[in-house]
Parts: C-alpha cells; sequence; structure tokens
C-alpha cells in the first residue's frame, strides 16, 4: 500500500511537470523589423491580444516621422524648409523642437555639432560606393554656408539669416522617434520591449523575466559579429556613434563621416565609438554624436555636466573608458 | 501482486517519457535557439537555423537577388546583384541582435535566440 501511494506521489508530480505547472502566463512577444530612416528599425515588445495594432501603429509613426523629417524626399516638410522662398517658415511641432535642441548642442558642444553641416555632407558623400576627398576649394566653399548660428526658432516659425543654410535632422530624427514610440507604447500599457532604430535602442521597462536588458555594443571596425561590451540597461537608451559607421581610406588615411564643420574635414578625436546610456533617446542621439566631436576630455566633461548620461569610449588606442564603473558588470 | 506490477511498469514508462521530453526540451530545443531571419519586402521569407551549412536565394536576376549562406554559424550574403553592394561588404554575423541590411532589394537578415544569456540587441 504504501508503495503504491509513493508512486501515485510521482505520477502526480510527473504530469504536473509535464502540463507545465508553475509557470506563469506571459504576455506574447511582437516583433517586426523593416526599413525607415534609411536603416534597419526594430520594434518588438511584450503585450496582449491587441500587440498587432499597436504594432502596426509604430509603424505609421515611423513613416510619418519620415514624411515630416527627410531631408531627400522632395515631398516631406524638412524638404519644403530647405527649398523656401522666405526667410521666415512656419514648422510643424516636430522640426520646431528638434531644430531647437539641435541649437542647443551646437551651443554645448561650441559649435562642433552642427544641424546645417549637409552643404559638406552633400559634397564628401560617405554614402557613395567611390567615395574621394574632395577639392580643397570645394570644402571652403561648402564650409562657408554651414552655420547654425544663422538659424533661429521664435515658437513655430524658423527665421534664416542665409537663404544658403541647409538644415539636416538625421543625427536627432532616430532619437527622438524612438522617444515618441515609447511614450505611444507605454500609454497603451506596455511594460516590457526594445525600440531598435538603426542601432540607437531604446528599452521599454525590463525584460519579461524582470531582468535587466542585455545590449551589446558594436566593436569599432570589428568583424561585425564583434561586440566591444555589453550593458545592462532597464527603461534607458544606449545610443552609439563611431568614425567606424561611414567612411572610406585614400592615401592610407581613414575620412570619416563626422564632418568639423570648422575645417570641412573629418573632426580630429581620439574616440572611435562612444555609447552614451541615457533616459532619452533623442538626448542619447544628440550627445553621442557630440561627444564623438569633441575628443574624449571635453566629452567626459560634458557627460559629467548632463544628469543622468553616463558614456563608454571605445579610444583609438584601444581603451575602453566608463564614466560610471557599475555599467560594467 | 500482478496489479501491483503493472502499476511499477506504468509509472516507469510514464516517468521515462517524461525524462526523455524534459531531456530534448533542455538540449535539442536550446541549442537550436540561433537562427537568421531572412524577411523581403516586408514579409519574413525564411528561417534558417546557423547550426546547418545551407545557401538560399532570395529573387532572380531579372528583379535583383541575394544570394545568402550559413555556414559555420555565420551568416552573410555570398553575392548580389544591388548597386552598392552593402549586404556583401557587412560581411559574416552571428550574434543575437545582428543585422544585414540590402536596402535597394528591401531584403533584410537578423540573428535571433532563444538563449537569455546573449545580447538582447545591438547598439551600433
Amino acid at each position: 500500500m504504501k508503495l503504491r501511494n509513493f508512486f501515485a506521489a510521482v505520477l502526480a508530480a510527473v504530469l504536473c511537470l509535464l502540463a507545465g505547472c508553475g509557470a506563469q502566463p506571459e504576455p506574447k512577444k511582437f516583433e517586426r523589423t523593416t526599413l525607415y530612416f534609411d536603416t534597419v528599425v526594430t520594434v518588438s515588445f511584450y503585450a496582449g491580444e491587441n500587440g498587432e495594432e499597436l504594432m502596426q501603429h509604430c509603424m505609421d509613426m515611423c513613416a510619418q516621422f519620415e514624411r515630416v523629417f527627410s531631408r531627400t524626399d522632395s515631398g516631406s516638410e524638412l524638404y519644403a524648409v530647405n527649398h523656401r522662398t522666405e526667410n521666415r517658415v512656419e514648422v510643424s511641432k516636430g522640426i520646431a523642437e528638434l531644430v531647437t535642441v539641435g541649437l542647443d548642442y551646437y551651443e554645448k558642444s561650441g559649435g562642433k555639432f552642427d544641424i546645417t553641416i549637409a552643404p559638406l555632407s552633400d559634397l564628401w558623400d560617405f554614402k557613395s560606393e567611390d567615395a574621394a576627398v574632395p577639392e580643397m576649394e570645394r570644402i571652403a566653399q561648402a564650409a562657408a554656408k554651414v552655420d547654425a548660428g544663422k538659424v533661429h526658432v521664435e515658437g513655430s516659425t524658423l527665421i534664416f539669416d542665409s537663404p544658403d543654410t541647409m538644415i539636416d535632422l538625421g543625427a536627432l530624427v532616430k532619437g527622438y522617434a524612438a522617444d515618441a514610440i515609447k511614450k505611444y507604447l507605454v500609454g497603451e500599457g506596455v511594460t516590457s520591449g526594445l525600440i531598435n532604430l538603426g542601432g540607437n535602442v531604446l528599452a521599454i521597462g525590463s525584460r519579461p523575466d524582470g531582468g535587466k536588458w542585455n545590449i551589446g555594443i558594436q566593436k569599432p571596425f570589428g568583424d561585425y559579429s564583434e561586440t566591444a561590451a555589453v550593458v545592462k540597461v532597464e527603461d534607458q537608451t544606449v545610443v552609439s556613434s563611431g568614425i567606424y559607421e561611414r567612411y572610406f581610406e585614400q592615401d592610407g588615411i581613414l575620412y570619416h563621416h563626422i564632418l568639423d564643420p570648422d575645417t570641412g574635414y573629418p573632426a580630429k578625436s581620439d574616440i572611435e565609438g562612444v555609447s552614451i546610456i541615457c533616459d532619452s533617446s533623442l538626448t542619447g542621439d544628440a550627445l553621442s554624436t557630440t561627444c564623438l566631436a569633441l575628443g574624449s576630455e571635453q566629452a567626459e566633461e560634458l557627460i559629467r555636466q548632463t544628469e543622468g548620461a553616463e558614456a563608454v569610449f571605445i579610444l583609438k588606442n584601444g581603451e575602453v573608458r566608463y564614466t560610471d564603473e557599475t555599467l560594467k558588470q | 501482486m500482478r496489479k501491483k506490477r503493472n502499476t511499477v511498469i506504468f509509472a516507469a514508462l510514464v516517468i521515462l517519457v517524461a525524462l526523455g521530453s524534459l531531456l530534448v526540451q533542455e538540449t535539442l530545443l536550446k541549442k537550436e535557439g540561433s537562427y537568421a531571419v531572412v524577411s523581403s519586402g516586408g514579409e519574413e521569407a525564411a528561417r534558417l537555423p546557423l547550426s546547418k551549412n545551407t545557401e538560399l536565394v532570395i529573387g532572380d536576376k531579372k528583379q535583383g537577388y541575394n544570394r545568402i549562406r550559413v555556414e559555420d554559424g555565420f551568416v552573410f550574403v555570398e553575392e548580389a546583384d544591388c548597386a552598392d553592394k552593402i549586404c556583401v561588404h557587412e560581411g559574416k554575423i552571428s550574434r543575437t541582435g545582428e543585422v544585414i541590411a540590402c536596402l535597394p532589394h528591401q531584403l533584410i537578415i537578423t540573428v535571433e535566440s532563444a538563449n537569455r544569456d546573449d545580447a538582447d540587441t545591438v547598439a551600433w
């Protein structure tokens, strides 16, 4: 009799295991990868039955931001701003907001972060397969058109001092879009998710198992499969900027896409790559490009002054520097 | 006596089946965690386990193609007829969250994994 009871107990335990009891019912994972902002966009989150609708809305938001902020699409609002006929232009809230942030970082960086860099980046054309160093004279001509000091924001009006000034918000729009998508999803009750807009990562809450998200930081110039570091975050953003993103070599010299508005040539920096960890992806976007242009000494000072922001610097000499040691783990 | 023996045999069988299925869950399924997800024009076109060497051609010579290869745990675009060839130059990827994209052909390859210790995504 005793033996039988024992078997009954074992049987019950085994059946229980098989049925997966003790497992908590989890919300379903929704994930979509697609192309927006000239790059790869992945949105993933855990939600209930309306997840598919939420996802569609996120994609619609990306499409909408593209229609506003694209510099090359002749139907976009920014295109109209850049091809203006008057020196005063009424703009939507989004453009006014991003230009304001851009001008703020122009100040903070002592002019190194410049949203009017377009004439120079068009001339260098790093996206082209046969990019080459432009003629010195043409660089000087283009550099003369670059000056964010000639743009002013008054409410929803942009005021330009020069007809040559063109605005490029590419360094900010992914961060702005990620923040907006997160705000929408959180408002819909989502508590766990990851938004990756072309390498700009923004976490919603923590992983469904309660742990922090592991965000890999790509190793500069590494084989694509190499990560230089992994940082653990909860509800924060990780935004990288690096000279490895777009570059070409000519006569043994590496020319990268972060241009110095003063010289017209790639910014001289001891940083190969920098990743910013903070709450707002827009702030992260602006800080990462600014830090790269400034070099590690001034960049570390800027991070210290920016509340709630931390950074991982990968220097050209191979050193990896953390402004907050607890990020290492 | 006989009844008892039957119970023993039945219980042993149940336990064996249970342990067997647990073993399969814990080892086989988990190891096969990494795979390349290929999407074309916004639709998922294929899911290739990185554990198995294979080749896949998306598209054709008329409308444009990418020849994708899985080899020794890596996935890469071996050949393509797009203008910029960025997808070919991106090289081999194998870690969760890594991406190869061919913008002209609307092709995206991402690596996904069920292993919880891997990076959930990569900032680049």
